[in-house]
């Protein structure tokens, strides 16, 4: 069966959970995947809403690369990345609004294959609502 | 579950359940091949017929890479609430690109005027025609949807495939019938049983 | 091709051919017409009416006349005969004598002989009456002046056809000329970037949340900042004034047409019959009208002031209230309040939602008299949970905080006015390791 590409993604914050303003550190790594299967790495920092209404997206940082960018070690190629993070919007969990702070990477193959990888951090700490009965 | 961070969506959210999202489980002996084959049978025109949230742009969206497939380009118009005419300029006349159909999801709301307009360019320029309405709109039906329970247990239990346990099957019973057969509604009165139970979960510990 | 006629409509559709160039081009030629003719009509109407008619009442000469003759002269067009009042008359212009007959608007021209007779009727032979010349063509007099309203009305149509034309025009025009990939890339970057609308230093601030206006801008009597008001009641009388006034105009055009034809002798009954319809419609949207102002302010204008704005979470401010009007009061409360807002688009349908996640009653008062020279007044505290969430807004999803004023006066319905604010993120926003995230409290003390 034929190794399938993997991606991963660590933050170097303890925990997922990150001030406003702070600095978000991280990387991500790529395994499975022959150096000439890859076209490009896209890393996105972005939040997004989810619930019950259309999602909405806005990317904050956003780096696209080749894996010349990359370092390769141990059979794995290795990006990092650093951002300062903003003072808004902050994660939210809502009853039909929620925001969502993730880091996203994702892999273009040739042949037009993509494969995503995706961690959610939170920034901020804002309540979680439970709601007011009718 | 604690009261802050979690990688959990609600398997409800607008992003699970819209159009395309969630695989179309096309009727017993009615696969989307044989939905193409009809279409091609009938010089690409067709109608979907059904009520509110019984699945039609759910299954326009699958219909629309099997008719990529079969060597169609296709073009996507959503007409929603409100809308009178086609959000974009039709697509100009290009031998390279036939067979071209139009899919049109609410067609009911274009006007007689512009409906008939669009099929008779549609005829003269040999484009097809593949629109959703709640009624017979003069195409050739090619399918008629009539959601029941069993399919919307399919289809919550493969929204909550990799979601550990919180909507029991009974809960869905309750909801489609609550929602009188509309499935679009019924998700949504299954993600806020979910929000409930998520926090009345959380708040007990 | 009718679009620019139906207000209804918000997108932008297709016209008839399979070309958006040619469609287009169609486009332009139609609105160009529409603006051509509006140009064209304008121009008749001024030369033909109103410019004669203002320059007889500016720019004519007084002089005396000798009345020579009097006499109705009859015509026939298209199978109509008209009688046209004519008086002949003698009158001197820089020492030269010229004899004509008095020049009169077509209004004068009559199907009914006894309505020239009158006419000509003041005019007695042989005697002198003040005349009107026109300087630049002496020939040219009258013998009576004043303004014919009629003819600057009409002037309505043509600038209503310049107006849609032109507008029509100037905004294909725009579109002719940007490229889709530069619409798409607008699209595109107001769906990704922040729904914010204030200036660009703002939404970069701050962004995903709701752009907010420098306090100074709305300044209060009693405290900082006055909150704008956010009233449905509002839009309503708004909405009701603008269709009474639209409507009602028209009709009133059409009904005084129809009354000076009556006071002339000539009425036109099937017109009159036709019209009636209307202006009972019109007499409704006056009704609408007045019970949409009666509603707005029999209870008086409410004020809300606030000590700073925008909030911050966990921060504690002032909060002044005052209502207006003479009222005996059941109830009056200021809430402050936090709702979701999500719309969705399911397949055809178009949904919005609206769920309160907070409400802090921050005072209530019960059976109270509001007199119309004192008002009523109020301040109270208005704390703001440290953890709460911030306002937001993106183009499908809201955060919103709200001040609620709700009243219940006795003898009337309940009201409730809501006046919008913002909510930054607190001053502080450390890590859940550090601090715990409060539970929130929905219906605190």
């Amino acid at each position: 069966m034929p190794v399938q590409p993997r991606l991963t993604i660590r933050l170097d914050a303890e925990g997922r959970t990150l001030a406003p303003g702070s600095i978000l550190r991280g990387q991500y790594w790529l395994e499975g995947v022959a150096p000439e299967e890859v076209k490009a790495v896209e890393l996105s920092v972005l939040w997004y809403t989810e619930g019950k209404g259309e999602e909405d997206l806005a990317v904050h940082f956003f780096r696209r690369d080749s894996l010349a960018h990359l370092r390769q070690m141990a059979g794995r190629w290795i990006g990092a990345f650093a951002t300062q993070l903003p003072r808004s919007p902050l994660s939210y969990q809502g009853l039909i609004v929620k925001i969502v702070w993730a880091v996203r990477v994702r892999l273009f193959l040739v042949g037009g294959k993509q494969v995503v990888e995706e961690l959610r951090f939170r920034l901020g700490s804002v309540w979680t609502p439970k709601g007011i009965p009718k | 579950m604690s009261t802050g961070f979690s990688d959990q969506s609600n398997p409800f959210s607008s992003r699970y359940v819209r159009p395309g999202a969630i695989p179309f489980f096309f009727p017993e002996g009615c696969p989307v091949e044989s939905l193409v084959e009809r279409l091609r049978e009938n010089g690409w025109q067709g109608e979907i017929l059904g009520g509110h949230g019984s699945g039609k742009s759910a299954l326009l969206a699958h219909l629309i890479p099997a008719l990529q497939q079969a060597g169609c380009t296709t073009h996507l118009y959503v007409l929603h609430e409100g809308a009178t005419q086609l959000p974009e300029p039709l697509p100009q006349p290009d031998p390279s690109q036939m067979p071209l159909v139009l899919l049109i999801d609410g067609y009911e709301q274009l006007s007689r005027w512009r409906r008939f307009h669009l099929r008779r360019l549609c005829r003269q320029a040999g484009w097809g025609l593949v629109v959703t309405a709640h009624r017979s709109v003069g195409l050739p039906t090619l399918i008629r949807l009539r959601p029941d329970l069993e399919l919307a247990q399919k289809i919550v239990g493969w929204l909550l495939r990799e979601v550990p346990a919180g909507i029991t099957p009974e809960d869905v019973a309750s909801a489609y019938q609550a929602c009188q057969g509309d499935l679009r509604e019924m998700l949504f009165t299954l993600y806020d049983l979910w929000e409930r139970r998520v926090r009345d979960t959380a708040a007990s510990y | 091709m009718a679009r620019w006629l139906r207000l209804y409509e918000k997108k932008r559709g297709h016209r008839r051919t399979g070309s958006p160039a040619a469609a287009m081009f169609g486009e332009l030629c139609f609105h160009g017409a529409v603006f051509l003719l509006g140009c064209v009509g304008l121009a008749l109407i001024l030369v033909g009416f109103v410019i004669p008619d203002w320059r007889q009442n500016r720019d004519f000469i007084q002089t005396d006349c000798t009345v020579l003759e009097t006499a109705v002269s009859k015509t026939e067009k298209n199978g109509v005969v008209l009688y046209r009042p004519a008086v002949r008359i003698r009158y001197e212009v820089a020492g030269e004598t010229r004899v004509t007959t008095a020049h009169e608007p077509l209004s004068r021209h009559t199907e009914d002989p006894k309505q020239a007779e009158a006419w000509i009727q003041p005019f007695v032979v042989g005697q002198k009456y003040p005349c009107w010349y026109d300087p630049a063509n002496p020939d040219r007099v009258v013998l009576v002046r004043g303004y014919h309203w009629g003819y600057w009305l009409f002037l309505v149509v043509p600038a209503a056809l310049m107006a849609v034309g032109g507008v029509g025009l100037s905004y294909g025009l725009i579109r002719w000329r940007t490229s889709a990939e530069r619409r798409a890339v607008w699209t595109r970057q107001a769906k990704a970037i922040s729904a914010s609308e204030g200036p660009p230093a703002q939404a970069d601030q701050w962004p995903g949340i709701p752009w907010f206006p420098d306090p100074k801008e709305s300044p209060g009597t009693t405290l900082a900042y006055r909150l704008p008001i956010f009233s449905e009641r509002g839009w309503r009388l708004a909405a009701s004034f603008v269709v009474c006034v639209l409507w009602n105009g028209v009709v009133l055009i059409f009904l005084i047409l129809g009354i000076s034809r009556y006071v002339q002798g000539n009425p036109d009954w099937l017109g009159t019959a036709f019209l009636v319809p209307f202006v009972l419609v019109g007499g409704g949207t006056i009704y609408w009208f007045f019970r949409e102002l009666v509603l707005a302010t029999i209870i008086g204008p409410t004020l809300v002031e606030i000590s700073d704005h925008p909030l911050r979470a966990g921060g504690t401010y002032e909060l002044f209230v005052s209502q207006a009007g003479r009222l005996k009061m059941k109830l009056l409360e200021i809430l402050l309040v936090c709702e979701e807002e999500a719309i969705y688009r399911q397949g055809t349908n178009s949904r919005q939602e609206l769920v309160r996640v907070y409400e802090d009653r921050l005072f209530r008062q019960e059976d109270f008299t509001i007199s119309a020279a004192e008002g009523f007044q109020a301040r109270c505290r208005l704390p703001v949970p440290p953890t709460a969430m911030h306002s937001f807004q993106s183009p499908h999803n809201k955060v919103q905080w709200t001040i609620l004023v709700r009243g219940q006066a006795q003898g009337w319905p309940p009201y409730q006015r809501r006046f919008p604010l913002i909510i930054l993120p607190a001053d502080t926003q450390l890590p859940a390791d550090t601090q715990e995230a409060a539970p929130c409290p929905s219906n605190p003390a």
